[in-house]
């Protein structure tokens, strides 16, 4: 059935839902803690475990539900203010929120059930609150079969039974489904018809049944038109029954369901990989799109060029929207280190105050799930080696409680996310001696403050002068560095010693696009990502053909690629020739290639399986007459062609000669 | 022709579950993620209606009282699906104009006994 397809397995979905609840859980624990007595957050909070609790028992998750069934009691009392929200109760929810977690992870058999930290939150549970029902209580869905017995039933409902949606037909349905029923209207309080009301209830019901069932499974029958005294139900030799007598309810006070505190939003969830299909669509729509504004322009019919117009704009338009589904708020990321803070700030005995801007800067999903370690990694520096204890703070005449901003912002077509600290900043005297004790740099080697600082990326420097289990954990700034480059982006530290860190991250909104720089070798063309293009040169061919592997770029030896040899491609660059001067992780190159043509927006398409393992290539895409570009990897293009360079036999080269299509290993082979 | 049913949960997998249910069950449903939701998706022709009580925005019993107070609505069968089973509660959810209740958790076969009981 398309239904079960569609709904996937509901435990799955309820799993997912489950883990968006108890972040929001934690956000909200956190928010409370700051404002304790915010009925709004403690109103977010119970909602939440309610939910968890509710839906837990509805999927088969027992141990979710009952657990969460004490902490949803005691969010009750704290709900209507019996119970007050201390630090303390905070610390034990969260600790409990992180079982929950657990339980669910276990009891999808991802990780080996742990009941012994449950049984402890419970136990410290039950000391702030009273909880009783630790197990919500089964319904009773038994009743005891009885002999074939004969009831008189009077039912008297009340007036406005109709008002409240009811219909009796199915009722007297449901009666006869039990036995043999006899059914006599009372018609005697139906008033004069210019007093009647339509939609009032005049009638009174006398009934037989005779079954072989208890009164209460005919109550049972009545159990949504019954307010507990229009029912009378008589065993015939028995005494009349007695009615319940009316219960005194409170009415609360009026609601007001018009107001929306909190605006929900209206969302789908679609699987990524769907979205992923759809960006591909789009691209080749984008590229079809290219071949009929091309072709309109050539044909000079109006009719046309009008249409490719209209269809260009459409497309981009489309190309725009498609891309922004990826994007997600930051929000939800930086909301996870609110309690990574919290918990490390402990563990370490610092007052930290966690303070985020910009977490409505949208960033692709596939970034931002890229880009959490490294920002952990970076949060954890700070937080250990950044920002000092109470007592040093107080003696630097600094407030005792620590700052830590975290800040987005958009700038062009990348976003800048910072991370920044008001502790005791970077000492480059020691960073330059400790590079110099790892045999980084050259003792007499005079290097400005920056490239002090960004010695701190280097592998084989570690910052942690003591490794503390807080960020001593074996990843260096080097694997940060490697991991936001390898997002195509770039990472950079200022800093002021004595007063703070800041580390600057600049990442590309998106990686399905790359803005991108055309060129030509021979006939093939490439794309350079232009983040890192730093300026592109023109020579004359023969000042390079002497062998000559460097260029001077004001005043700094580069050394070149030359990329017909390296793909082998063409019979090599004509009179003039072109260099695109790039940085690399491997410092700067120049790349040779025959013409550039210019800046090229453009869809990443994935190289199929058969090319994945060529190193130098990171994607393609198709040009608007249909020819492809790859893209290259610029780092690891310099990379091997460093590695090259070393191999003798690479030596003498000479530009003669096509390849055999066996030498063509760097280059895949583009009509496959 | 198939009976339409309204939905509304604040979680997506209860709606999910409600809705494969009713669906397999023959009727057509239509979703809403809260009260507020319900009312901006409320059309004829309605059959009944399905409600969480705990919800953001608009709650169960808001969204009784907003339905109840619709000329077009006024008497369509509205069930509250509740964790709740508090008697005082119950009887709040009535003067609000609640039609029933089913108590979470529940099995789709009751869920599917309850309508009939509330559809024939």
């Amino acid at each position: 059935m398309s239904d079960a397809n569609q709904m996937g397995d509901p435990r799955l979905a309820f799993c997912e839902e489950a883990r968006d609840l108890l972040i929001d859980l934690e956000a909200a624990l956190l928010e409370l803690e700051n404002d304790p007595r915010d009925a709004e957050t403690i109103g977010r909070v119970f909602r939440a475990l309610h939910t968890i609790k509710g839906s837990g028992a509805m999927f088969g998750f027992d141990e979710v539900a009952s657990f969460t069934h004490n902490l949803e009691s005691a969010y009750d009392l704290v709900r209507s203010g019996e119970l007050a929200v201390t630090p303390a109760l905070i610390s034990l929810t969260l600790c409990a929120r992180d079982h929950i977690l657990h339980l669910l992870e276990s009891s999808l058999g991802h990780t080996a059930l742990n009941r012994t930290p449950g049984l402890a939150i419970l136990g410290a549970i039950r000391e702030f609150a009273d909880v009783r029902n630790a197990v919500p209580p089964p319904v009773d869905l038994t009743s005891s079969v009885a002999a074939l017995k004969e009831f008189k039933i009077r039912f008297a409902p009340p007036v406005d039974l109709f008002l409240r949606g009811s219909n009796l037909l199915p009722l007297f349905d449901e009666l006869r489904e039990l036995g043999d029923l006899d059914i006599h209207a009372d018609i005697s309080a139906l008033p004069p018809l210019a007093e009647l009301l339509p939609d009032h209830c005049y009638l009174v019901w006398n009934l037989r049944l005779s079954a072989s069932c208890t009164p209460e499974a005919i109550r049972d029958v009545f159990l949504f038109v019954d307010d507990g005294e229009s029912l009378t139900i008589t065993a015939v030799e028995d005494a009349p029954e007695v009615a319940p007598a009316d219960e005194a309810v409170e009415t609360p006070p009026g609601e007001n369901p018009g107001t929306a505190a909190r605006p929900a939003t209206t969302s789908l969830r679609v699987p990524a990989a769907k979205l992923d299909e759809l960006i591909n669509i789009v691209g080749e729509l984008v590229t079809i799109q290219a071949r009929l504004t091309r072709f309109a322009t050539q044909s000079g019919d109006i009719e046309i060029a009008h249409i490719a117009e209209e269809t260009e704009r459409l497309t981009s338009l489309l190309r725009d929207n498609t891309m922004s589904l990826r994007m997600l708020p930051l929000e939800a990321t930086f909301a996870r280190y609110r309690r990574l803070v919290r918990d490390l700030a402990g563990e370490l005995g610092k007052q930290i105050d966690l303070s985020t801007v910009g977490g409505d800067t949208e960033l692709d999903k596939s970034v931002i799930d890229q880009i959490a370690d490294p920002l952990v990694h970076l949060i954890r520096n700070s937080v250990d080696h950044g920002i000092e204890t109470p007592e040093q703070r107080r003696r630097l005449g600094k407030p005792a409680c620590g700052r830590l901003v975290l800040s987005a912002s958009h700038s062009g077509s990348q976003v800048l996310i910072q991370v920044s600290d008001d502790g005791n900043g970077i000492d480059p005297v020691r960073v330059r001696a400790k590079a110099i004790e790892k045999g980084l740099v050259d003792p007499r080697a005079e290097l400005s403050e920056s490239e002090i600082f960004s010695l701190i990326f280097r592998t084989g420097f570690s910052t942690a002068a003591s490794v503390s289990s807080v960020s001593g954990r074996g990843v260096g700034m080097d694997v940060v560095k490697r991991n936001v480059e390898s997002l195509r982006g770039s990472i950079d530290v200022t800093s002021t010693l004595g007063q703070g860190t800041v580390f600057t991250l600049k990442l590309p909104l998106t990686l399905a696009i790359i803005d991108g720089l055309l060129v030509r070798v021979a006939a093939q063309y490439f794309v350079f990502p232009v983040v890192q293009v730093i300026e592109c040169l023109e020579v004359k061919t023969d000042t390079l053909l002497r062998g000559r592997e460097f260029i001077e770029v004001r005043g700094k030896l580069v050394p070149l690629v030359f990329l017909h040899r390296f793909f082998r491609l063409g019979s090599g660059p004509g009179i003039r020739t072109q260099i695109l001067v790039a940085q690399t992780t491997s410092g700067d190159f120049g790349f040779v290639v025959d013409a550039v043509i210019g800046d090229h927006k453009t869809v990443i398409k994935q190289l199929g399986p058969l090319c994945q393992q060529v190193e130098a290539v990171s994607g393609a895409t198709i040009l608007g007459d249909g020819s492809i570009a790859l893209i290259l990897d610029v780092d690891k293009l310099a990379h091997s062609a460093l590695a090259d360079a070393a191999r003798p036999t690479a030596f003498p080269y000479s530009w003669t000669g096509p390849p055999t299509i066996a030498a063509c290993t760097p280059c895949p082979d583009f009509n496959l | 022709m198939s009976k339409t049913i309204l939905a509304v949960d604040d979680s997506a997998s209860m709606r999910q579950l409600v809705g494969f249910t009713l669906r397999s069950a023959g009727f057509t449903v239509i979703e809403a993620f809260d009260g507020q939701d319900a009312l901006d998706k409320l059309q004829a022709p309605l059959h009944l209606v399905l409600t969480d009580l705990n919800m953001p925005r608009l709650d169960g019993l808001g969204l009784t009282r907003a339905i109840r107070a619709t000329a077009n609505y006024r008497y369509t069968p509205i069930l509250l699906l509740t964790t709740e089973s508090d008697p005082a509660r119950k009887l709040e959810a009535k003067s609000a104009g609640a039609t029933g209740w089913l108590v979470k958790p529940f099995q789709p076969e009751q869920l599917l006994a309850t309508i009939k009981k509330v559809l024939g």
